[in-house]
């Protein structure tokens, strides 16, 4: 007897465990991949979906070739007074319930931000427990809806690889970041610092100009330009550079994609980047280095009364990739000549970037978290308020850079030109 | 009287380690903060101090009564009547905080993982488990923790170190949060988080001896506050103090940040299993304690007859609370702050009552 009980027993905590309330079928699912937001026009917010179609005939696309790798995606926009009102309205016209598991980017309009709506839209986001804090929160130049319509997979991969493998350009190059949900919160709050969030943007090609004067021999600093900006041709559509800089939830101005990689070293979070200067002899041509961090930068915060001071230094290394001028740099006396002109440069440079900060009085170079080791409670601390003393503090800066190899040659020979071209 | 079986030492420590860690899995690590901000990692061996002493005068009224559990001891030294009372508040404390460590978990399970399924099914779900595992005893209880426990602390290790990066130690500061007198009051409030500790008294006759009601005591609290400071540390330095007081519950919010490229994300069901577990493991051992004491005070020989309808008493008063913010600010709140004095308070007056009447166990 016991044993037949033991078995229904069995029999019904299985049936149990098959999780009917919650359970999800993938095929009763939209799996959303990107959310666009954008001030409405019908409503407050214009919210786009953007997710696999999921068609019959398994992964194949209508008519052949998509970009997704045979996937094919629909977006659908709707204007609503909040995210979960934009929820419910698209759960009435897509036959499937909106799943955020899978949540890429969440793209915000750059129009929004300024306008300090993204704590407002952000609050039902960060409590819904579906939307995970490792989604990457960008911020599009123009319209979050173009953004996430054009958001297309490049290069024969899905969305999901497309988002990821762009997102860790931001390591490879440090003109972006990597920046989540939980980053934008956590910042939002937060009395150490300011909130930043990567620029995005589409590219129209707008700066690439076919046909004009050739360049002559001045010099632009690689990557100095915001997203979208980029003079460039085909390529994927869209394009992540730069940082927006908030004050709270008010987007309050932008960094470059230069600047950004100087913020970068500032924090400690500088992985890699490659930088052209001209060259220390011969100006008008360049030199290529690939810069990494050497070290963590070493950060000193004092006060003279209510005056922050700040001491940075930052230690950098690297390899030479290029040397257009032919100069023989590759001995003992002539390798600080690089490394001092590229210091002048980073610091000449990071005083720009700290300064334009500081203007904006948004401490997004961190230096409140060495400001606040100087105090013991967190009363004294918020009144003391740093973010608002920001802009008063005087800021001094130091750069310690190594060249560590000259990649494959070791030595550069003169180009030999016969007497005439000389 | 009731056969609780007997266990070893390391049977009954993992059993303690997790009842005291249960808890903290929830919304408890949000109300450290909400009262000492950035200190609570160090606020949580405030409590362990004062828990340390709690125990260690649970330790030596044990020593004076040899052989006998808390509930006897009150008997011999307040008689029939005074003890009674101590014993049924103790019950009561428990029952209650079974109660409402269910209620919270049903109510963040809820948030996070079972959003559509109704609480009643899932407060059914773990009442049903407490009966079966009242059924087959406390040796089994135990048992079960030791097999779970190592596992639990593999997965727990593992979920700190996958966060860790994570951490800023920046977020630690300013050192003292809300000041220092702050923290040692509060430290001294909450020390009943380690309050399970002292169920050691109830089953102290399923043990081998004072000197292990010792060892498996002080071992317990060691090891606790050993986790509750890694795991307090590892939320200070991931979410800054004004964040952490947002989130309901922060260890699980820690978890599900763990993002290594695509193919490794998700993890936090790896925490979900340690949380249903230790669950699963702290409100059974929390409600067959309830059992022992009433079926004690009642002089009851079997537990079986009254463990069902415990379980209906139990569902009943986790209903009590109307949302989850009254469960929180109000009856977790008092629970915590106020545990110690049944906890740590009852025992030391039992044992100055003792000092006094010069009362010893081998009298009486």
């Amino acid at each position: 007897m016991k044993k037949i009980v033991a078995v229904v027993l069995l029999c019904i905590i299985l049936l149990m465990l098959a999780g009917c309330y919650d359970a999800r079928d993938i095929n009763d699912a939209a799996y959303i991949l990107l959310i666009g937001i954008d001030r409405g026009i019908s409503d407050k917010f214009r919210v786009t979906f953007k997710f696999p179609a999921f068609e019959a005939g398994g992964a194949q696309g209508e008519g052949g070739e998509s970009p997704g790798g045979g996937l094919n995606y629909k977006t659908l926009t709707i204007d609503a007074p909040s995210f979960s009102a934009a929820l419910e309205l698209a759960n009435t016209n897509i036959p499937r319930t909106l799943d955020f598991m899978h949540v890429q980017f969440i793209v915000i309009s750059e129009d929004i931000a300024k306008a300090g709506l993204i704590g407002e839209f952000l609050a039902p986001i960060v409590r819904n427990s579906s939307i995970r804090y490792s989604t990457r929160l960008l911020i599009a130049r123009e319209s979050a809806a173009e953004f996430v319509e054009l958001l297309e997979p490049f290069g024969g991969s899905d969305i999901t690889r497309m988002c990821e493998n762009l997102i860790n350009q931001a390591r490879e190059t440090g003109l972006f970041a990597d920046l989540t949900l939980y980053d934008l919160h956590d910042c939002m709050t937060s009395p150490y610092h300011q909130p930043i969030a990567v620029l995005a943007a589409v590219n129209k090609g707008g700066n690439f100009i076919e046909k004009g004067p050739k360049w002559d021999t001045k010099y632009n600093i690689p990557g100095d330009y915001y997203a979208g900006d980029v003079p460039r041709k085909k390529g994927s559509k869209v394009e992540l550079l730069g940082l927006a800089v908030f004050n709270g939830d008010r987007m309050v101005g932008k960094l470059t994609g230069h600047e950004s990689r100087l913020l970068a070293m500032a924090k400690g979070a500088f992985e890699k980047g490659t930088y052209t200067i001209p060259d220390p002899k011969r100006p008008e041509l360049n030199v290529d280095l690939e810069v990494r961090e050497a070290r963590r930068p070493d950060i000193k915060v004092w006060f003279e009364g209510e005056k922050p001071f700040v001491s940075l230094k930052i230690y950098l290394e690297g390899d030479i990739h290029s040397i257009q001028s032919g100069i023989h740099y590759e001995t003992p006396e002539m390798l600080p000549v690089i490394e001092r002109a590229f210091e002048r440069f980073i610091k000449r440079e990071l005083a720009k970037a700290i300064e334009k900060t500081q203007q904006l009085n948004c401490d997004v170079f961190h230096f409140g978290h060495t400001a606040v080791k100087k105090f013991e409670t967190i009363q004294e601390w918020e009144a003391y308020d740093w973010n608002s003393h920001y802009k008063d503090a005087e800021i001094y800066t130091e750069v310690d850079f190594k060249i560590r190899r000259t990649g494959t040659m070791i030595y550069s020979s003169r180009i030999k030109y016969s007497g005439e071209d000389k | 009287m009731v056969g609780q079986g007997k266990f070893g030492n390391k049977e009954a420590i993992s059993a303690l380690v997790i009842a005291c860690m249960a808890k903290e899995f929830f919304t408890d690590p949000n109300m450290i903060v909400r009262k000492v901000g950035t200190a609570g990692w160090y606020m949580v061996l405030v409590s362990a101090a004062v828990a340390a002493l709690g125990f260690t005068a649970v330790y030596f009224l044990l020593k004076r009564f040899p052989g006998k559990n808390i509930m006897e001891i009150y008997d011999d030294v307040f008689g029939r009547y005074i003890g009674f009372g101590f014993s049924f508040t103790v019950a009561f404390v428990l029952l209650f905080s079974a109660a409402m460590n269910l209620r919270e978990y049903v109510e963040i399970i809820k948030i996070y993982v079972f959003p559509k399924t109704p609480p009643v099914y899932l407060i059914g779900s773990l009442a049903v488990t407490a009966v079966i595992l009242s059924f087959i005893g406390l040796e089994n209880i135990t048992r079960y923790s030791k097999l779970a426990g190592y596992v639990m602390l593999v997965g727990f290790i593992i979920l700190l170190m996958l966060s860790s990066r994570f951490f800023r130690f920046y977020r630690i500061y300013p050192l003292l949060g809300y000041g220092l007198k702050n923290t040692l009051v509060q430290g001294f409030l909450r020390s009943s988080i380690y309050g399970e500790i002292t169920l050691v008294a109830i089953f102290a006759k399923s043990l081998h001896g004072i000197q292990d009601i010792r060892k498996v005591g002080y071992t317990s609290l060691i090891i606790a506050a050993s986790l509750m400071l890694l795991m307090q540390l590892g939320l200070t330095l991931i979410f800054t103090y004004p964040f952490s007081k947002e989130l309901t519950a922060p260890l699980y919010a820690g978890a599900s940040l763990i993002h290594y490229g695509v193919f490794f994300q998700r993890v936090e069901s790896l925490f979900l299993f340690i949380w249903n577990i230790s669950t699963l493991i702290s409100i059974p051992l929390l409600f067959y304690m309830v059992l022992l004491i009433y079926s004690y005070l009642f002089k009851i020989d079997d537990i079986r007859p009254i463990t069902v309808p415990f379980s209906f008493i139990m569902i009943a008063l986790s209903l009590i609370p109307s949302n989850i913010v009254e469960l929180v600010q109000f009856y977790i709140r008092y629970l915590r702050e106020f545990g110690w004095v049944v906890f740590y308070v009852l025992p030391s007056i039992a044992l100055l009552m003792t000092a006094l009447t010069k009362k010893k166990g081998w009298q009486a």
